[in-house]
């Protein structure tokens, strides 16, 4: 037993009890990415959540029962509050839900509005909710047409988050600045990546005098800071621009003025791995440049890029929100959470209609989602996350 | 300082140098900067001529003439070449440190912004302080923690910190106190000392207002700080060289703060000036909500009138203010870490 | 397992020591007992995760937050005053531990440019140690900090004593190491690879160094290293890990001519040889185990050649016991099923 002999040699037999070892260690990259990030029960929440936030922007116009723009006041019901949904009142009960039909009017003596049920005989008139309630037409996607609405009364109007200052419906406004809000953080996120990837990527791959100069002019640019700089970059927005227009001035100047922190980490991440024995070795076999970048350097990057984006999409819905409220970015009749906020910033309204919160309660669970979601990314990402504990 | 005693002296030259460069390298920074503001005015549709003569003539229906636009042009001086206007605006500021005439209100910039600066500052560096001064104690200490339960508050507060942004907070405070409180929680000076000269009573008045907008401000950056200070403190006390001083018998609280912490906190302190732009970028929609007449405002109506002058002004005191503090960041930082100040 | 003499300095028993994870209890040294003789060096060879740091670690109750020794562990040390304490059943809080770290058990690592803080020079470091452990005034641990560089052989101590470890090369740094840790005068040195991030050259240097002033000082020394080559050359005794286990122990002499595990002979077989230039290398099979998925029975079984086809081994944890081929040391024990069944063979 004191010599080895070679030829005795044989190779461990792996038990079956070793398979989930196994499956582990030859799992892809993104199995793993997937197993981990499904372990984090917050992130998940968060992507559920966002999920739905998601479907609302998408399909708003189905979802909203009106189009929440100036044509669908509710003359009756200005300013009223969230309306309860029913199954039973002092007339009995039904198996249909419903809402009271009510009215409200400004009272001068109280200086606040005064909210009255409507009735009839003695008894509060019933408005009954219907499911799939035909009314404006619209096109879902803007392909499919369709005027069925997921829900609506048959008399009159049903204001679930009660309505603003002039009577639209609050519920549908706040489905229609869901689909604003994340799409302009969306379109500046992307803008924001693709200059970062140009000026972070170009510094980083060449590096040298080019990317002393790239990195002096992104520091010169973060110095400044976003929003006073932002302040500067909106008040040259002609005032006869249309929604539109601002719409697309505001993502483009998002954008552009957030880009120098990602293409500082992209060019810290390039020049780090430009230096790789696996990226030299594709230098020395002649790849091209650009094949370099794409196939060799990127590809390890993608995650962390997608992380990064994610982790930066609550700020910019940040951004919008602020900006809006101070009167600095969206202005009515375009619907954001920014906009719908911008009523809530007087005392007075504060007092009188506290129903305009419900539009901040969507901005802080829509950036809550995303930061769980980024972060449980990013711990997935990092495969030392576990180790680290 | 201790570390300072006997190594410095040998290598006070390369720190002076390390300072001169810095120095240098803020001030063409500055430079820069100016003269990317002052060119992004200029770029801007209209000049302030335009939009006085528009507001003047606005609702009379009297036709503005092109004649009647350059000679206002001409009396502002406006119709020179925007180097020219650029360099003489640079010389009186540098010289002087006179930021010209503000065309709106017919003042000149300095006499505009004197005390809105001071307010702006005030707030700006009061809220950072809060920030400092809570976040690194606690961060250190809930680090130090071994439950998972002051983990789990931190994490909760930073995320909130983000969720609920100052803005929020603004909102939920004017909310609350419409409700519960009945305080007036707007502005920053009452009425009766808004021109008054400074006294104590003014600055009574001023402290007794500012606190609101401090805290609200102070909020997200410190739930931010303390969340990255908690993490920098864990990773730091995983490293090698705080189980070597462990090993050599060092423990405690003199061996937390003379290793982890001394290194936890240099991050911080090198992110000083960036901390300053955060603080700059949130004040203006924090001051909004809660009607603090300082300098966001004042900006706002500057860059809508093409008012270069005030406009410029205001930007470059904020960013030389960013910039300055991280020349201050980076002084600390050569004291602090001797990796700094050797290699330079 | 090696009794405890009357002379021994430090003896350790039963100790296990367990991390908590995510993934649940992990097991990094399993029920390991050992002694250290003064004077006397005892090398710990495994590959990397078989617990020789974690065990080193536990010593000094340096492990970290989420690691904790078992209950059944005791590990009795004798201090230079005469006292018995058990270091495994202290309070982790205990003012004596922090005597007993530096003062009585020093350590020094395989990375000194990660164990000098790079904020404080040597020479603050060094005197922060020697305050802690003697009560001498400032100009005199400074002093003595001087002494100290010199006799590990650093130029120019009283310059090197203001600089930090990142102005240093890596022999100048490990040498500073040695010093830091020796200035403090202990009974054990606890080396952790020291000479494994280190050129040849500088590692017999270093090597040399460590024999010498073990002459000079008279302190044991436990020396922790991955490679068996390393070890034959500064131990008196030896430990080979697997996974957390005893796999051998035993004069370092006995071990090498006659190793008895199939681990240890693994390793032996895997040590590059100048005579046996053309002869290829032989690794050992297979890769260290999960921590989690820990083999039953003896731990080393699955990358046993002759696990396969030895049941036991699959079943049981092996005792150790007493070698018997030709002139093996009385005190040379391994822990494997063969050696059992070989031995109760001859008996028949």
């Amino acid at each position: 037993m004191t010599e080895t002999s070679v030829t005795e040699v044989t190779v461990p037999q792996t038990k079956p009890s070793n398979r989930r070892q196994e499956d582990y260690y030859t799992a892809s990259q993104w199995q793993l990415f997937w197993t981990r990030f499904q372990r984090n029960r917050l992130a998940t929440v968060g992507g559920v959540v966002l999920s739905g936030f998601i479907l609302i922007a998408l399909f708003a116009e189905f979802i909203a029962p009106y189009s929440g723009q100036a044509d669908t006041h509710d003359t009756a019901y200005t300013a009223g509050p969230p309306q309860v949904i029913r199954f039973c009142d002092r007339a009995g009960c039904q198996i249909w839900p419903f809402v009271h039909e009510m009215t409200s009017s400004y009272s001068v003596s109280k200086k606040g509005y005064e909210v009255e049920t409507v009735e009839e005989k003695g008894q509060p008139v019933r408005r009954s909710l219907q499911l799939f309630y035909p009314a404006s037409s619209y096109r879902l996607l803007g392909l499919i047409e369709s005027d069925r609405h997921l829900f609506g009364v048959n008399r009159g109007q049903v204001h679930l988050f009660g309505t603003d200052s002039s009577g639209l419906d609050l519920f549908s406004r706040v489905m229609f600045a869901t689909r604003t809000s994340l799409s302009i953080a969306f379109l500046g996120v992307m803008l924001s990546f693709v200059l970062s990837l140009i000026f972070g990527g170009v510094a980083g791959y060449i590096g040298g005098w080019v990317d002393t100069a790239i990195q002096a002019f992104t520091d010169l640019v973060r110095v400044i800071p976003p929003i006073p700089l932002y302040m500067a970059l909106t008040a040259m927005f002609p005032r006869d621009w249309t929604n539109t227009q601002v719409y697309f001035a505001m993502t483009l100047v998002l954008g552009l003025v957030n880009w120098p922190t990602l293409a500082r980490r992209i060019r810290s991440y390039l020049l780090a791995t430009r230096e790789e024995e696996y990226v030299q070795a594709a230098k020395l076999s002649g790849a091209s440049g650009w094949r370099i970048v794409t196939r060799h350097l990127l590809p390890g990057f993608a995650s962390y890029i997608i992380v990064e984006l994610v982790i930066n999409f609550p700020y910019r819905i940040l951004d919008e929100t602020a900006l809006s409220i101070v009167g600095l970015g969206l202005r009515r009749p375009t619907m954001s959470w920014g906009v719908l906020l911008q009523e809530m910033t007087t005392v007075q309204a504060i007092q009188l209609t506290p129903w305009f919160f419900i539009p901040l309660i969507f901005f802080v669970v829509a950036v809550l989602s995303f930061t769980l979601l980024g972060d449980g990314l990013r711990d997935a990402a990092d495969p030392y996350a576990g180790l680290r504990r | 300082m201790v570390l300072l005693s006997t190594s410095a002296t040998a290598n006070n030259a390369a720190f002076w140098q390390f300072l001169a460069t810095r120095l240098l390298v803020s001030a063409l920074t500055l430079l820069a900067v100016s003269f990317m503001i002052y060119g992004l005015i200029e770029l801007m549709p209209g000049d302030y001529a335009e939009r006085e003569l528009f507001r003047k003539y606005s609702g009379t229906g009297v036709t503005i003439t092109q004649a009647e636009i350059d000679r206002v042009r001409a009396d502002l001086g406006l119709d020179r070449p925007f180097l020219v206007r650029y360099g003489e605006w640079l010389w009186n500021v540098v010289t002087r440190f006179d930021f010209g005439p503000a065309f709106r209100v017919e003042t000149s910039v300095n006499a505009l912004l004197k005390d809105k600066f001071l307010y702006t500052f005030v707030l700006v560096i009061g809220a950072m302080l809060i920030s400092y001064i809570v976040a690194i104690p606690m961060g250190i200490w809930v680090a130090t923690r071994k439950s998972g339960l002051a983990d789990s508050v931190v994490t909760l507060l930073s995320y909130l910190g983000l969720a609920l942004p100052n803005f929020a907070i603004a909102l939920v405070l004017l909310m609350l106190n419409a409700f519960v409180f009945n305080l007036d929680v707007t502005g920053l000076i009452s009425q009766e000392y808004r021109d008054a000269p400074w006294t104590l009573a003014k600055l009574l008045d001023f402290l007794g207002h500012a606190y609101i907008p401090l805290l609200v401000l102070g909020w997200s950056t410190t739930a931010f700080q303390l969340q990255t200070m908690r993490g920098l403190m864990k990773d730091e006390m995983g490293k090698l060289y705080v189980t070597a001083a462990q090993a050599r018998g060092a423990s405690g609280w003199p061996m937390l703060i003379k290793y982890p912490a001394r290194h936890a906190v240099m991050p911080i302190v090198s992110t000083i000036g960036f901390d300053f732009a955060r603080s700059f970028n949130e004040l203006p929609v924090v001051a909004s909500i809660l009607v603090l007449g300082e300098l966001g405002q004042e900006l706002l109506l500057a860059f809508l009138d093409a008012d270069q002058n005030t406009a410029a002004g205001i930007l470059v005191c904020i960013t030389s203010v960013i910039i300055a503090a991280n020349f201050l960041a980076d002084i600390l930082m050569a004291v602090l870490d001797p990796r700094v100040r050797l290699k330079g | 397992m090696i009794l405890m003499a009357e002379s021994s300095l430090l003896m350790v028993s039963n100790l296990s020591v367990r991390f908590r994870t995510d993934e649940g209890l992990v097991t990094a040294v399993d029920d390991l007992s050992f002694a250290l003789q003064p004077g006397q060096t005892l090398g710990i060879v495994g590959e990397s995760g078989s617990g020789k740091s974690v065990s080193t670690k536990a010593l000094m109750r340096l492990l970290p937050d989420y690691a904790a020794i078992a209950p059944e562990s005791h590990i009795y040390y004798q201090t230079k005053k005469g006292d018995y304490l058990d270091i495994a059943q202290m309070d982790a809080n205990h003012k004596a531990l922090n005597q007993l770290r530096g003062g009585e058990i020093a350590m020094i690592f395989q990375e000194p440019s990660a164990a000098f803080s790079p904020l404080y020079t040597i020479g603050n470091q060094m005197i922060e140690g020697i305050q802690l452990h003697r009560q001498v005034g400032r100009r005199q641990a400074r002093k003595l900090a001087i002494e100290m560089l010199d006799r590990v052989g650093m130029t120019n101590p009283e310059l090197r004593i203001d600089q930090h470890a990142f102005e240093l090369s890596g022999g100048m740094r490990q040498r500073a190491m040695i010093a830091s840790a020796l200035v403090m005068r202990p009974a054990v040195l606890i080396a952790d690879e020291p000479t494994t991030a280190l050129d040849v050259t500088i590692q017999a240097q270093i090597l040399d160094l460590l024999q010498e002033l073990q002459q000079e000082f008279g302190m044991a020394i436990i020396f922790i290293s991955h490679d068996l080559a390393v070890i034959s050359q500064i131990a008196d005794d030896v430990l080979v890990m697997y996974l957390g286990k005893e796999m051998e122990t035993g004069p370092v002499r006995s071990i090498i001519r006659h190793p008895q595990h199939p681990y240890t002979q693994g390793l032996i077989n895997a040590i590059p040889r100048l005579e046996a230039i053309d002869q290829p290398l032989v690794p050992i099979p297979g890769d260290i185990p999960s921590p989690l998925e820990r083999p039953t029975g003896c731990v080393f079984h699955t990358r046993c050649p002759h696990g396969a086809a030895h049941p036991p081994c699959r079943t049981s944890v092996p005792d150790p016991v007493a070698a018997t081929t030709g002139d093996a040391h009385p005190n040379h024990l391994a822990a494997c099923h063969l050696l059992v069944t070989e031995q109760l063979e001859k008996m028949v």
